[in-house]
């Protein structure tokens, strides 16, 4: 390649001369821009995916796509400031190797911005390679991403029937301009510093240093590290020691980028696992894989002020009930519930402990507490009046609250009533009075009505009309029972609702399987984990072409140090040791950097989501010790590379 | 007409304790066309001259002034290509780059002005330094003597009006050596280039028109040789 420009040409032989640590460092450009590609290019898929399913609600595509944009933000943030790291340290080792050369040129007339040029170039070098390349690297990762997403999202589909989640493959000339100019942008920036640090070295120090082969003096002052490892490992432990840390900056970046992908690696697995454990708690709590709702609003009618909803009376509900029960292999338990507005105002004496802690009090001492209504199908009514020990037709108060508490972020579960056959005085409002005397009580409601033990006040009442009913079922086949539920209310509500509607009210069926619901929810985990795998494999594997890079920089410009030990007699096999030994050091320094604060943001993560799902915290120990299996495994292959590098080489003729 | 004055020229490094006066005072003016060569023992402060007078150091205080031009009063980009317009500098060490070839380390200066090279001058320089037939050789592939010849050929090719050069010959025999000065001498008398030459060789002090001689960063004799 011919150029005009010298300061092209220079940046050109840099390279060339150069040409294993160039090809990684053009590796780690093409792996950059080819994430950047990729991140970009699935955001730009992912809006074309969420216009597709919801076409025309507005809203809709904006939340999503906003989402999508700020989470692609995020990755190519990651992306951009590991890249950065990794070869801003390529193009200062560069440039720190031509201090004499700058010096040289500067001695006859160069200044320093053609300094900062022959640095520049390289990188502008690197890009006009490597940018094209990663590009087309990354739409095929784009591409490939798909066909993996589309596998995970077959289920999900299914269930949607026919309007599946479509995420199309989109290639979109902004994101790929987007792509670039970032991609630009880092390389320039990594390449800018040192270039900008090549400049201002005085031509007078480079010259001077011209023919010494320069150690700055700095303290290397045998600390304990150095004899601690030097007493375990020998001699060549203790220059290993030495030389690590001598190489402290070079090596930074090595650290640097290994802590990283350890701690996403941790994070990741630690906060997919939380999130599989969140998925099981919400739908695996009791046998229960379906549910069936009905629900309708209560809106004011403008013209008699009066609040109107679509009522459930109990023969209606008694029906349903005995048809949803003619399914085979299903048990059914049926509830509604009356949430309008009922007050009680209790007197402290009446509560226990735990509830008085529990519930906000007034300012005369008494608790106002909202009161929920219960109705239940015959049957399960029968069943917890004979677990009362009550007649049929009696008002039985749950005593027994399982909620969440805020303030100290757990999953509470107490008797909150002091049981005397009391009768409750209801409250709709002010001066509007209600009895309703309580015959027994319930200390531990059956598993799958533990649901209504959330309420505040909650009595079960022989017979209701109520706007919200619910019904659930533990069947063996969710999947039929679902289509089968699903139908019947069709049937039953649909015309009531339609009519309904038509005068301006509101009335709504659901039918929710959560067993499918659950596979789907762990596929779509799953299929996110598969992503954010990839992902930090590939930030893993920028890192790494910084590590060999480093390696080999290192290897070449020790060949006179290695010389030196040899002359005095060190084995070449103890310099392969002293080298191996390096790359323990540097592993195990990651490791301990990025170990605890992996697990650390695991624990801040967890204690996000114990708001919502309440589960102990598990150290990922899973995930440990996979990491430092393959760290180890990483500084083992970079053993076997700087070993490649030493038998190329006759070290004794670097001493002539 | 004086082409070079040094007024006043002092250097000192470090601070406090450990303050070295490597230059304390150094007042001369050398005129054009002149060959002039600093002697002095190891240490005295002779690279550290050369070094102010090229503009490549900036001095405790004094002046420097090079055809009327005082040249610590530019700012660095302004300095370095007065210097490579100007100033022809040659190293003990011959500092040429080491990716570029013979042609490519003369023109540097060229190059670094962005100018199209000058072909005739070029291949007289290559002519008279010897090495026409490694015009595309690298460095590497030179010999002590032929990669001090390239520098100086590089030093040359600007016409610069004042050219320095700091033991040029103290890493090669005495052949290659006298081949170095002669190129310089050649220069200085054929185009009435101002030529400086520190050295240790009382042989080539000799050959010049005054020697300067320092002693702990000061000037002890300056004398006319003819
Ligand atoms: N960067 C520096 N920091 C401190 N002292 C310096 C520095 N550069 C030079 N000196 C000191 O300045 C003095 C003059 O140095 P200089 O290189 O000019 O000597 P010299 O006459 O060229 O010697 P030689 O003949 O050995 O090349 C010396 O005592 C040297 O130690
Ligand atoms: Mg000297």
């Amino acid at each position: 390649m011919k150029f005009e420009k010298l300061t092209a040409k220079l940046a050109y032989s840099q390279l060339k001369i150069n040409r294993r640590r160039s090809l990684w460092t053009l590796f780690g450009v093409v792996l950059s821009t080819a994430m950047l590609t990729a991140v970009y290019g699935f955001v730009t898929s992912g809006i074309a995916a969420v216009v597709s399913f919801r076409d025309g609600d507005d809203a809709f595509i904006e939340t999503y796509s906003e989402i999508l944009i700020g989470v692609g933000a995020v990755l190519s943030g990651i992306i951009a400031a590991t890249a950065v790291i990794v070869m801003s340290n390529a193009f200062r080792i560069s440039a720190a190797e031509r201090t004499r050369q700058f010096g040289i040129l500067k001695s006859v007339g160069a200044t320093r911005q053609q300094i900062r040029q022959t640095v520049m170039y390289e990188a502008l070098l690197l890009s006009a390679v490597g940018i094209p390349v990663g590009v087309v690297a990354g739409l095929l990762v784009q591409f490939l991403g798909l066909q993996i997403a589309e596998f995970f999202l077959a289920g999900v589909n299914q269930l949607l029937g026919d309007n599946p989640i479509i995420i199309p493959f989109v290639v979109a000339w902004q994101a790929i301009l987007v792509a670039i100019v970032a991609a630009f942008a880092t390389i320039m920036l990594s390449a800018w510093l040192p270039a900008w640090k090549g400049a201002k070295i005085p031509a007078i120090a480079a010259i001077r240093n011209a023919d010494e082969v320069k150690l700055k003096a700095r303290k290397m002052c045998s600390g304990w590290f150095d004899k601690t490892v030097g007493k375990i490992f020998g001699f060549e432990g203790q220059l290993a020691a030495k030389s690590v840390k001598r190489n402290k900056r070079n090596l930074r970046a090595t650290v640097v980028s290994i802590t990283v992908s350890i701690v996403l690696f941790i994070a990741a697995t630690s906060v997919g696992g939380q999130m599989q454990r969140a998925i099981n708690l919400r739908f695996i709590d009791s046998d229960i894989n379906v549910a069936g709702i009905f629900f309708s609003s209560a809106l004011t009618d403008p013209e008699t002020g009066e609040r109107q909803s679509l009522m459930i009376d109990s023969a209606l509900s008694e029906e349903i009930t005995s048809r949803l029960r003619e399914f085979p292999n299903t048990t059914v338990v049926g509830f509604g519930r009356e949430i309008d507005d009922f007050w009680a105002i209790i007197p402290a004496e009446y509560l226990t402990a735990a509830a008085q802690n529990h519930f906000p009090q007034d300012e005369d001492g008494d608790f106002a507490m909202q009161v929920t209504l219960i109705t239940v199908d015959s049957a399960t009514y029968a069943e917890l009046c004979q677990l009362a020990g009550v007649p049929l037709g009696s008002n039985i108060l749950v005593n027994q609250f399982r909620g969440y508490d805020w303030e100290n972020n757990r999953l509470v579960e107490f008797t909150p009533h002091i049981w005397n056959g009391q009768t409750l005085i209801n409250l709709r409002e002010p001066g509007e009075f209600y009895e309703l005397p309580l015959h027994g009580e319930l200390r531990n409601l059956p598993a799958e009505l533990l649901e209504i033990a959330g309420n505040q006040f909650v009595v079960i009442v022989p017979e209701l009309v109520v706007r919200d009913y619910t019904w659930l079922a533990a069947t063996e086949d969710s999947w039929g029972f679902g289509g089968y539920m699903h139908a019947l209310f069709s049937e039953t509500f649909t015309p009531k609702i339609e009519n309904w509607v038509e005068q301006g009210f509101h009335a709504d069926f659901n039918v929710i399987d959560f067993a499918t619901n659950a596979a789907n929810e762990r596929s779509l985990v799953q299929l996110i984990m598969v992503f954010v795998y990839g992902f930090v494999a590939m930030l893993t594997l920028i890192g790494l072409t910084n590590v060999i890079s480093t390696i080999s920089t290192n290897v070449r410009s020790r060949f006179r140090e290695f010389a030196a030990l040899q002359s005095v007699g060190m084995t070449h096999e103890g310099i392969g040791r002293m080298l191996n030994l390096e790359s323990v050091l540097c592993s195990a320094k990651s490791l301990i950097l990025g170990l605890p604060i992996g697990v650390g943001v695991s624990f801040f993560t967890h204690s996000t989501m114990e708001r919502s799902f309440a589960f102990e915290y598990a150290v990922p120990w899973l995930a440990i010790l996979q990491c430092v299996a393959a760290v180890f495994l990483i500084t083992w292959i970079t053993m076997r590379y700087s070993a490649t590098q030493l038998r190329g080489h006759s070290i004794v003729e670097e001493v002539r | 007409m004086a082409i070079l004055e040094v007024n006043n020229l002092t250097k000192t490094y470090g601070k406090g304790d450990t303050t070295v006066t490597a230059l304390g005072g150094v007042s001369f003016s050398v005129n054009k066309g002149e060959f002039v060569a600093i002697i002095g023992a190891s240490g005295s402060g002779k690279s550290t001259l050369m070094h102010l007078i090229g503009g490549v150091d900036r001095p405790t205080s004094g002046n420097v002034i090079v055809d009327g031009k005082d040249i610590f009063e530019s700012n660095e980009s302004e300095l370095a290509i007065f210097r490579r317009r100007n100033i022809g500098i040659v190293y003990q060490f011959y500092n040429l780059i080491p990716t570029l070839t013979t042609t490519e380390n003369i023109m540097l200066p060229y190059l670094l002005d962005n100018r199209k090279p000058d072909q005739s001058k070029l291949t007289s320089i290559l002519d008279a330094i010897g090495l026409a037939n490694r015009a595309e050789h690298l460095p590497n592939e030179l010999s002590g003597g032929q990669q001090q010849r390239v520098s100086v050929g590089r030093a040359l090719i600007n016409d610069p009006a004042l050219i320095l050069a700091d033991e040029p010959t103290g890493n090669l025999d005495s052949k290659s050596g006298r081949e170095i000065i002669d190129l310089l001498k050649l220069a200085n008398k054929q185009y009435n280039q101002t030529l400086l030459i520190i050295t240790h060789d009382e042989k080539i002090a000799l050959q010049a028109d005054r020697i300067i001689t320092i002693s702990d960063g000061l000037i002890l004799r300056d004398e006319e040789v003819r």
